[in-house]
């Protein structure tokens, strides 16, 4: 089979039967159920502050409109002999009470859980995602969505205009899509395997990263700290440095790991002198793809502390050029190849899954979290219709909890504000507090917030 | 419309409780209870009604047909000889018919006095031969130990909620087990001597197969099929 052929063939994620629609998942999702839990969860989270209290019913209606309209994300894990695969979700999806801790004692591989929940309390609804079905672009589209039919619905029942995105969406937003349409196949397919284009080499091993150094806080608890600074003054910031946000905000991040490592003991610095911070890569820049499904690769912001200390504009510089450096066509393509010719190949699909699922963990701790001390995220600037946008106060992006990466950051745009969400399960806040410490040094009004 | 104390979401009128938390909006006690009663049930019988007839009717034709083969043996044979063995057949099948009709609500004691008949039953059929030979060493053993695989894959079964391929596992376990009963009472009887042969092949490989049958019922749900477990 030619590498085109066998891309179609294994791109293709939906499936259907005697028994009805079925999935697989894509290749970056299929490692996520054997190294998730209900601590560690894979689950990363959206959600909106209303300038009112949620309409439970509207909501309630927005998420059946929508769990209709996305029948690939409604959808439970099931275990196969050699893979993964999703079966849609038997039952209604029904809204669940928001708690203090977020993202946290939902184990994906229990029988009966979506892979995805809408939640509610106040004025906010959020939308946790596992990472085994979606990345943060395919999560904002949902949510999107579901703000806009919440919206469509609620003013429907109170008799008022019905906001601009009922019916037709907007031509300008292809987030948008129709909820009486079904959805397209291209929605759902595994991008990787599409754009994969021939094996190359793989990529140089790295060394093991430095971690933060912390007890993990009692399970279920999970520390979100929230920095929230006006976007323009940010930006103004990182232009004046040479950089984007997300390469300012990886350099302040690698800056606070730098004075987090410079404090341990010798002995300590020795075994691990590597920072690395992960920025994801939405490839959807990169190729056209519809794709609701994970579509990010990694790029690695690296600082070798043997060299010694670096000024925080040495830092943003190495950040600005490393991130040019690594988002190039090629370097993206062969990582593209590593993780997708491995799942190809006939030894490895023969493994049964259970044996599949212990090298799973190896390879997620080698290849992943063993060589990145934590990762930003930033889901760049959210648009929404009119008529929806004007009620939602603010937004906010949480990372999924990690107990090997105790702390990272995930940042989203929204109303002329920069919403920086650290998620830690660690006990120490010290790598928040250097963070935000340092923004607030160079002169950016920070405002903290704070669940635990 | 109202707004849960709890959540702070707003909620449709007429609801008692928040649907995501629990929190109850108001009391509904001293609301009377509505009853059906359908004036047709008076006219049926009752479980144990039906029962007791049935148990009744099963009597009566036992006895009069274990009168009939007995009053035929005696007036061509002058006594009871042949006509033992349908008589002790319909004693047995009695007391599994009473065990299912009487005892039926109790089912411990239902099997255990299905499971103790059949070892006597064929006792009985041994002594009615002069003396007992086979009866204790060969039948009773088999019989025990069918009964005992019997019972436990019946048992098995009624732990299991869901049925499948389960089924068929657990039969073919009792069916190994049989065989190793049956392979040693053999050996026992025949040669004097507990070994086994023949019933190790058939457990060595039926309980492969069974494994793999439960595997395939633990992984394959009612709406899954086969080319989903195995996609490659």
């Amino acid at each position: 089979m030619s590498v085109k052929n066998a891309n179609i063939h294994m791109s293709r994620t939906g499936f259907y039967d005697e028994t009805g629609p079925w999935y697989v998942l894509d290749n970056a999702g299929i490692i996520m159920p054997a190294v998730s839990n209900s601590v560690a969860t894979s689950l990363f989270r959206i959600s909106a502050d209303l300038d009112r209290p949620v309409k439970l019913s509207a909501l309630q209606g927005a998420l059946d409109h929508c769990a209709r309209r996305f029948p690939y994300f409604v959808v439970e894990l099931r275990r196969g002999f050699f893979w993964y695969y999703l079966e849609p979700h038997g039952r209604r999806l029904r809204v669940e009470a928001d708690s203090r801790s977020p993202s946290q004692n939902y184990n994906i591989n229990k029988k009966g859980r979506c892979l995805f929940r809408v939640r509610a309390r106040g004025n906010r609804i959020a939308c946790e995602f596992s990472h085994a079905l979606t990345d943060g672009t395919g999560g904002i589209r949902f949510f999107k969505n579901l703000l806009v039919e919440y919206f469509s619905i609620s003013a429907a029942s109170q008799g008022e205009r019905p906001t601009a995105a009922q019916g037709e969406p907007e031509p300008c937003d292809s987030d948008l899509y129709r909820m009486d349409a079904v959805a397209d196949h291209r929605e759902y397919e595994d991008a990787y395997n599409k754009y994969f284009t021939q094996e190359y080499p793989k990529p140089a091993k790295l060394p093991r990263a430095f971690h933060i150094h912390s007890p993990q806080l009692p399970h279920f608890e999970y520390r979100i700290t929230c920095g929230i600074l006006p976007l323009d003054q940010a930006m103004d910031m990182a232009r004046s440095l040479g950089a984007t946000v997300t390469e300012f905000l990886a350099a302040v991040f690698l800056d606070a790991l730098q004075d987090l490592w410079l404090a341990l003991p010798p002995a300590q610095r020795r075994k691990r002198p590597r920072l690395a911070v992960e920025i994801p890569v939405n490839m959807r820049k990169f190729y056209p793809t519809k794709t609701n499904r994970n579509f990010s690769l990694f790029v690695l912001v690296t600082q070798d502390m043997r060299l010694g200390r670096r000024d925080f504009a040495e830092i943003v510089s190495r950040a600005h050029l490393q991130m040019r450096f690594e988002t190039d066509v090629r370097t993206i393509a062969q990582q593209i190849s590593r993780n997708v010719s491995g799942a190809r190949k006939l030894a490895v699909r023969l493994v049964p899954l259970v044996v599949k699922d212990f090298f799973a963990k190896l390879l997620f701790s080698a290849l992943g979290e063993d060589l990145v001390s934590g990762f930003v995220s930033n889901l760049g600037a959210v648009s929404l219709p009119e008529g929806v946008a004007e009620h939602v106060e603010r937004l906010d992006f949480l990372p999924a909890p990690s107990p090997y990466n105790k702390t990272s950051a995930s940042v989203v745009s929204w109303g002329g504000r920069l919403y920086i969400n650290f998620g830690s399960l660690a006990q120490s806040r010290e790598l928040e507090r250097l963070f935000f410490t340092r923004l607030r040094a160079l002169g950016l009004p920070v405002k903290i917030e704070c669940n635990w | 419309m109202a707004l849960c104390p709890k959540c702070g979401v707003e909620l449709d009128e007429g609801l008692t409780s928040c649907p995501l938390c629990g929190t109850p909006l108001t009391s509904d006690e001293g609301r009377p209870r509505e009853s059906i009663f359908d004036p047709e049930d008076r006219e049926k019988f009752t479980e144990d009604e039906r029962r007791t007839i049935a148990w009744e009717v099963v009597s009566v034709s036992a006895g009069i047909a274990a009168a009939v083969v007995c009053l035929v043996d005696l007036l061509l044979e002058r006594t009871l000889s042949w006509s033992l063995y349908p008589i002790s057949s319909l004693i047995f099948l009695w007391i599994l018919f009473t065990a299912v009709l009487r005892l039926g609500k109790r089912p411990l004691c239902a099997t255990i006095v299905a499971a103790v008949a059949l070892p006597l039953y064929l006792l009985v059929l041994n002594l009615i031969e002069g003396s007992l030979t086979w009866g204790p060493t060969l039948a009773v053993p088999i019989a025990i130990i069918a009964e005992l695989a019997a019972g436990l894959v019946v048992f098995a079964m009624s732990k299991v909620r869901r049925k499948g391929a389960n089924v068929i596992a657990f039969c073919l376990l009792g069916v190994s087990l049989l065989c190793i009963g049956i392979d040693a009472s053999l050996n026992l009887y025949f040669e004097a001597h507990l070994g086994l042969r023949w019933s190790t092949i058939v457990a060595t490989a039926l309980v492969p197969v069974a494994g793999f049958l439960f595997y395939l019922h633990h992984r394959v749900t009612k709406k899954s099929n086969l080319r989903k477990l195995f996609r490659l």
